[in-house]
């Protein structure tokens, strides 16, 4: 455990923060502007009028939605959602991103683009994609029936199975890309050492790669959870309304029935989640003495 | 001989702002061109609109959507409207009457006076360019005979074979009114203010409901590809239109009646080239659009003077009480979502 503890320092550890002026971050003045005028203003604008409706100030948005069943359910489905997507992402990423990041040559960039390209593909094309694969008719069914593994084909769209393999399809590579930058800057040496330790190959797993790791997988685990809790398109077109989302319902409240209130303030909750997360996740990246890694 | 002129740098920098800034503000001044919000159906860009550019040398900038969100989009322009003219369904247009972002229809459309006053509701605020025939489709592979009754759908055999449009597009009043109109023995006509009833009922039907669905081409791809036998409910627009293409689907005509989706058309508001926009639904309604409109959109035409093409009937269609609908529709989508689409 001493092995991984003293070697933490894979990268390098920020200086204790300075209330000090520093020439350099007038760099990122254009892109805080940007954010603040296409990010900050709009949520803001969010956050007023979910205490707004036509008589004044009211926290009857809130009330609709944390006080009703059916919206916590909601809110569930949308948790639900993410957290097992985030769990698939890491469980099918981590090691995808360990070969990408141990291999070299040609393989990895094959490897580079078997993952990525996928991302120049709009989600739209890609959900109606899988939508035509997973019909009767469709591949998966094909190979099921004529591997043996059932007599004829079965259902699949609009099945909660074709939702969470539609949602892993389209965030794997943001799960992958975090734990790569880290897999790659993780010296070999120190799983030699922990071998010639006499540590074996899962004792090892466990007391040295996993936790020199931890910082791409909390990374990628908030990136997956983030972006997943507010997904729109995929649920919509592979289950459709019987699984219904926060989005979904923010969607409802602004296009169809016009309730502003109930919209901004399910979009409310939906940010105070996220943001809650990646707070949460800037916590446990810092060491037990308090540096950032 | 004379000398050659000389252009200063001054001016040289003044006329290039003009030509950059102004040039294509004059160009944009004499084009004839408006913009229309409408619903995405097929046959509009590719078939109705050429004939209309052509004949009336316009050029029609045309953005397809639900008549929901066309009209969010007309209220968030409301200081200032881009669009001329708007083709929504009833219930929608009701709403937009009441924000008043349109405009009654002037005299100077002379086809409205051909026009029943049944499908130029409000004293003509708007008019109804075609009636598409709503019940529901089914796959005519799968169900060569269709069904001869909307109750038909609730018959076990179709056990995870319908999927239904969510409550948030219009034309899921089909099986919603059916559902009333079973649950309360009343007709069709009758049956909208028992849509609570109607609810009831479709909790009944949710065995044989494999999605409740608000994307409209997806549901339409399944329902062809036979992943369902039923799709409840498009309207006459979609499914007769791909049946001509050659698609293997149909349109249920039950023995309760088919209803009229109520295709509206009106004038926005303060939008611009005003005079376009009333030439525009002027050929919307003369006589030979709307037997094209009859053979393209697979809908009855509103102008009384149309004559069919031929091999083209259509039935008695049965019209309901948009304005109930466009005051209970927020409640209808809540019940059915929470009681119908719901896990």
């Amino acid at each position: 455990m001493t092995l991984a503890r003293d070697d933490l320092a894979v990268m390098p550890a920020a200086a204790p923060a300075r209330w000090t002026f520093d020439a350099k971050a007038l760099i990122a003045v254009p892109g805080l502007v940007f954010m603040a005028l296409a990010f900050a203003v709009p949520v803001l604008m969010l956050v007023g009028d979910s205490f707004v409706d036509r008589d004044g100030f009211s926290l009857a948005g809130y009330r609709k939605v944390l006080g009703d069943p059916y919206y916590i359910g909601i809110i569930g489905n949308s948790l639900q959602l993410a957290c097992i997507t985030t769990a698939v992402c890491l469980a099918v990423g981590y090691p995808a991103a360990w070969a990408l990041a141990r291999i070299r040559g040609a393989w990895q960039v094959i490897l580079f683009a078997l993952i990525f390209l996928p991302l120049t593909v709009s989600i739209v094309v890609k959900t109606f994609g899988l939508t035509i694969m997973m019909r009767r008719d469709g591949i998966i069914n094909f190979l099921l029936v004529n591997l043996g593994f059932i007599e004829r084909p079965m259902r699949l769209v609009f099945t909660e199975f074709s939702l969470y393999f539609g949602m892993v399809n389209v965030f794997l590579p943001f799960m992958i890309l975090p734990l790569y930058s880290v897999m790659r800057m993780l010296d070999p040496r120190l799983l030699d050492a922990s071998a010639s330790l006499g540590a074996g190959p899962v004792h090892t797993f466990l007391r040295v790669t996993l936790p020199l790791t931890m910082p791409g997988i909390i990374a990628g685990g908030t990136l997956v959870f983030s972006i997943s809790v507010a997904a729109y398109v995929t649920p919509g077109l592979l289950v459709g309304d019987r699984f219904m989302t926060m989005s979904q319902v923010m969607a409802k409240a602004y296009l169809n029935i016009r309730d502003f209130q109930l919209g901004a303030s399910m979009a409310v909750i939906m940010l105070v989640i996220s943001a809650a997360l990646i707070l949460a996740s800037s916590y446990l990246v810092r060491t037990p003495g308090g540096e950032r890694r | 001989m004379a000398s050659p002129t000389r252009i200063s740098r001054r001016t040289f920098a003044a006329g290039s702002l003009l030509a950059v800034t102004g040039f294509p503000n004059i160009v944009r001044g004499q084009t004839r061109e408006i913009f229309v919000g409408g619903p995405a159906s097929p046959g509009l860009t590719d078939i109705l609109f050429p004939v209309i550019e052509r004949k009336h040398n316009m050029k029609i900038l045309f953005e397809g959507t639900n008549s929901l969100i066309n009209l969010e989009k007309i209220r968030a322009n409301k200081a200032r409207p881009t669009m001329t003219v708007t083709m929504m369904d009833d219930p929608v247009l009701v709403l937009a009457e009441r924000e008043k972002v349109i405009r009654k229809l002037p005299a100077d459309i002379t086809n409205l006076a051909d026009v029943p006053a049944a499908a130029k509701p409000r004293d003509a605020m708007w008019v109804n360019w075609c009636q598409p025939m709503c019940s529901f489709s089914y796959n005519s592979r799968a169900l060569p005979q269709g069904l001869a009754s909307y109750n038909d759908a609730w018959d076990r055999k179709f056990r995870e074979r319908i999927i239904m449009i969510s409550m948030r597009i219009t034309q899921a009043v089909a099986p919603l009114v059916a559902a009333a109109s079973y649950a309360t023995k009343k007709p069709l006509d009758q049956a909208l203010k028992e849509w609570g009833a109607g609810i009831e009922r479709l909790k009944e039907l949710r065995p044989n409901v494999i999605q409740v669905s608000s994307n409209a081409p997806q549901a339409q791809q399944l329902l062809e590809t036979g992943e369902c036998d039923l799709y409840m409910a498009p309207d006459s627009r979609t499914t007769l239109f791909r049946k001509a293409q050659g698609a293997p689907v149909d349109q249920g005509m039950p023995k309760e009646g088919v209803l009229a989706m109520p295709a509206g058309v009106a004038l926005v508001e303060g939008g611009p080239n005003q005079d376009l926009g009333i030439a525009f639904i002027n050929e919307m309604l003369n006589p030979e659009t709307q037997a094209l409109i009859a053979r393209t959109f697979w809908s009855k035409p509103t102008n009384a003077k149309t004559v069919l093409p031929q091999g083209i009937s259509f039935p008695e269609l049965i019209a309901l009480d948009w304005e109930y609908f466009a005051d209970n529709r927020n409640a209808m989508i809540e019940r059915f979502e929470r009681e119908v689409s719901s896990r």
